[in-house]
């Protein structure tokens, strides 16, 4: 071979893996981010006329929003003065007892951009009407859980704020745990409330 | 950050609250915001809570010069992609009141019981001692920042939980970072920021102590060697699982989150690792730069230049647009500028920050320029992380231009002179505008007085006269000195006496004490020293 056909073939060999090293995968979109298809899994879903996308824009231009604070009592029965170890609560399962321990509306902002990154150490909170359509949605840390050096510990009965949209239709809230299987997250239903429509609770 | 700025902010501290609440373990004092780098709800906000703090802990200044070293270009910002990004943050500090210093530690023996207000404590439980671990009452720090730093919708919330205690140790829990107040640099509390925020995983193992689950994985630590979440990174050439020691490499290392075998990290040492020296490294800051972004409305800051987004404009000038943004330096920021739908410019860095357009070649009536702003930052290479979180897509930046025609004037000035009524010689200045409509053709004129000048007429009531001045003379003479004057009237109905000058007089100045002969008066009897007349030269000596 002669010494410019060489180079020359050198040249495109190193551009075609240079190509390569850069263009090696498309990226998906990311298995922690929740998606329409986490959705379908539940008994909600958007609006017709609405992609989650489009949900998540909205709820970044709201003026207000309203706040509401829960009460969660994860574990009944288990004391919630301190932590607890795993092999506490091994075997107990989540119950469903949320209470709504007090509700403002016109709060000024919006309820928040939305918070895609799903884990186990989150929840998935849905606000929608009667008929089930989704109306606000977000996905916030779990603050019963503290994580520390791969030992997990729990407070069995926590408050917190949720912000959601202050729309009228809304009369439920559903909360849902992310669980990891393989690949992909599943939105394993905690509980539901139910809401007034008059505003308090 | 500068120090200037951080001085500045210093100065500028404000209180965000005034409410104290009482605790039987402590009070909250209130909130200051400690950084201000643009709106609160445009900004990823820090908040620094303060656990195990006492009165004299707070006003000696401990937990402050922490949170101010925290946020100096010493420590967080220290850190890339902090670094890059510390124009995106805000902080706030709030102070808080323990009845003890410090912490409790479940790791020592006996056990150290400390009240605090967050309850912060080494080793997390008694029962399950986690060495290096710190727990605390988070749900009672997240009531806390609702409290003193309310979320208002758009920002970030980033809770650090400075704990007081020179005791090594912290906790990244989701949502709030525990971190031991007596850091030596931002290292450590950076790796548990990492934990909290992006929810990245440990990729150390092997301690005594931790805890193994498989089933804990996450963006940063993934159960095979194939299929991670950051895949993308990998280079083909790199061989999975990665074995290479070498540092930046991303791949598939064995050995992540506690766990020997069975988990894999992204690259062979991260800050996220046994060394917390390290840097990030490319996954983990992704996610990070993906975090601020996906949380937090950061561009654009408002509308930017013009300030309105209707603006209007004569035909034939130029009209120059620009963004508001937190780092309108980024080179790395793409702005596509659209004029009426079409893209007119689009390119990265400050060359292609504003957009000016001359409106001559634009037809009368309402047109739209759009910028469309995104971050092309090299940290980020997922696209589903750039759009559309890292661009303006959901919030788009556009102004109503309305072009009106070039109804053009022409101004000119003429003068009329006159006497007014007082006699006086006046000049008015007209200046004469000539309205032409958008074809050129002749509407009217406006004449309008902008300026008079009247010069006032005087005149000599009478002749000169003279009036005397008495005065008394060094020696003790009475003299008179006579002047001459002359009074005016004038048209405006003003009088002035004009003043001609000396006449007579009837003695003139002497020295009190020349002396015979002295000052080279020359045995004359005059005496001609400085400043006084001359008897004899009726004059000025000098």
């Amino acid at each position: 071979m002669k010494p410019i056909v060489r180079i020359a073939l050198a040249i495109n060999i190193y551009a075609i893996l240079t190509t390569a090293a850069i263009c090696q995968t498309t990226p998906q979109p990311s298995l922690f981010e929740l998606s329409g298809q986490h959705l379908a899994g539940t008994p909600f879903h958007l609006p017709a006329y609405m992609t989650l996308q489009e949900q998540m824009r909205l709820q970044e231009h709201l003026p207000t929003h309203q706040k509401i604070r829960i009460e969660w009592d994860s574990l009944p029965g288990m004391p919630h003065d301190r932590l607890l170890t795993e092999d506490e609560v091994k075997g107990t399962a989540l119950s469903a007892a949320f209470a709504v321990l007090s509700r403002n509306h016109a709060v000024p902002g919006a309820p928040g951009k939305l918070n895609f990154s799903l884990g186990p150490d989150t929840l998935v909170f849905i606000a929608a009407t009667r008929a089930g359509e989704i109306r606000s949605l977000n996905v916030m840390p779990d603050f019963r859980i503290q994580d520390a050096e791969g030992h997990r510990f729990v407070t069995a009965k926590i408050a917190f704020d949720i912000n959601l949209a202050d729309d009228p239709q809304i009369a439920q809230i559903a909360f849902f745990k992310p669980e990891l299987h393989e690949d992909h997250f599943e939105l394993k239903r905690l509980g539901n409330l139910t809401l007034s429509s008059s505003g308090g609770h | 950050m500068q120090p200037q700025r951080l001085l500045m902010f210093g100065m500028l501290i404000v209180s965000l609250a005034t409410r104290i609440c009482i605790a039987q373990d402590g009070a909250v004092i209130g909130a200051s915001v400690v950084l201000q780098n643009g709106p609160t709800d445009h900004r990823a906000q820090i908040v620094f809570v303060g656990d195990g703090y006492t009165q004299a802990d707070l006003d000696n200044g401990t937990y402050a010069r922490q949170v101010s070293y925290a946020l100096s270009s010493s420590g967080l910002f220290n850190i890339s992609p902090f670094l890059e990004y510390q124009q995106y943050f805000n902080a706030v500090r709030i102070d808080v009141v323990s009845r003890d210093s410090g912490a409790t530690h479940y790791d020592t023996n006996p056990i150290i019981q400390r009240d605090t207000y967050f309850q912060s404590a080494y080793g997390c439980s008694q029962t399950t001692v986690v060495p290096r671990a710190i727990c605390a009452n988070t749900t009672r720090v997240v009531d806390t920042v609702n409290a003193y730093a309310p979320y208002n919708g758009g920002h970030a919330r980033m809770i650090v939980l400075l704990v007081n205690d020179a005791e090594f140790g912290g906790a990244g829990f989701l949502g709030v970072a525990v971190v031991y107040g007596a850091f030596g640099t931002f290292d450590a509390p950076a790796h548990e920021i990492g934990h909290s925020f992006p929810a990245l995983k440990d990729e150390y193992f092997n301690v005594p102590g931790d805890a193994c689950h498989l089933d804990s994985y996450g963006v940063n630590v993934w159960n095979s060697p194939y299929g991670t979440p950051w895949s993308y990174w990998i280079s083909p050439f790199t061989p999975l699982p990665t074995t290479t020691t070498q540092n930046g490499v991303p791949g598939a290392y064995l050995g992540a989150n506690h766990c020997a075998t069975g988990l894999y990290r992204a690259t062979f040492s991260s800050k996220m690792g046994a060394d917390l020296s390290r840097p990030f490294e490319q996954v983990n800051t992704e996610q990070f730069v993906y975090w601020i972004y996906s949380k937090a409305i950061l561009f654009p800051d408002g509308i930017g230049h013009p300030s309105s987004s209707d603006v209007s404009a004569v035909e034939g000038t130029s009209v120059s647009f620009s963004p508001a943004l937190p780092d309108p330096n980024s080179a790395y920021m793409q702005y596509t500028w659209n004029l009426d739908g079409n893209v007119v410019d689009r390119g990265q860095g400050n060359g292609h920050f504003s957009y000016s357009v001359n409106t001559a070649s634009l037809g009368l009536g309402t047109h739209t320029v759009e910028v469309e702003i995104a971050d092309l930052t090299p940290l980020v290479i997922n696209p589903s992380y750039q759009s559309p979180s890292m661009t303006s897509a959901n919030h788009p930046v556009a102004w109503n231009l309305n072009v009106t025609c070039d109804s053009h004037s022409t101004t000119s000035d003429y003068y009329v002179s006159y006497t007014d009524s007082s006699g006086a010689t006046c000049t008015d200045t007209h200046e004469v505008t000539d309205y032409y409509d958008c074809s050129g053709t002749y509407v009217g004129s406006d004449d309008e007085v902008v300026d008079t000048q009247c010069t006032r007429q005087c005149w000599a009531d009478g002749g000169a006269y003279e009036v005397g001045y008495d005065w008394v003379r060094d020696d003790g003479a009475n003299c008179t000195t006579y002047y001459w004057e002359q009074d005016y009237s004038c048209s405006d109905g003003s009088s002035y006496t004009n003043d001609l000058g000396q006449g007579d007089t009837t003695c003139y100045y002497m020295t009190g004490g020349g002396g015979g002969g002295g000052g080279g008066g020359g045995g004359d009897g005059c005496y001609d020293y400085d400043y006084y007349y001359d008897e004899c030269m009726d004059e000025f000596m000098y």
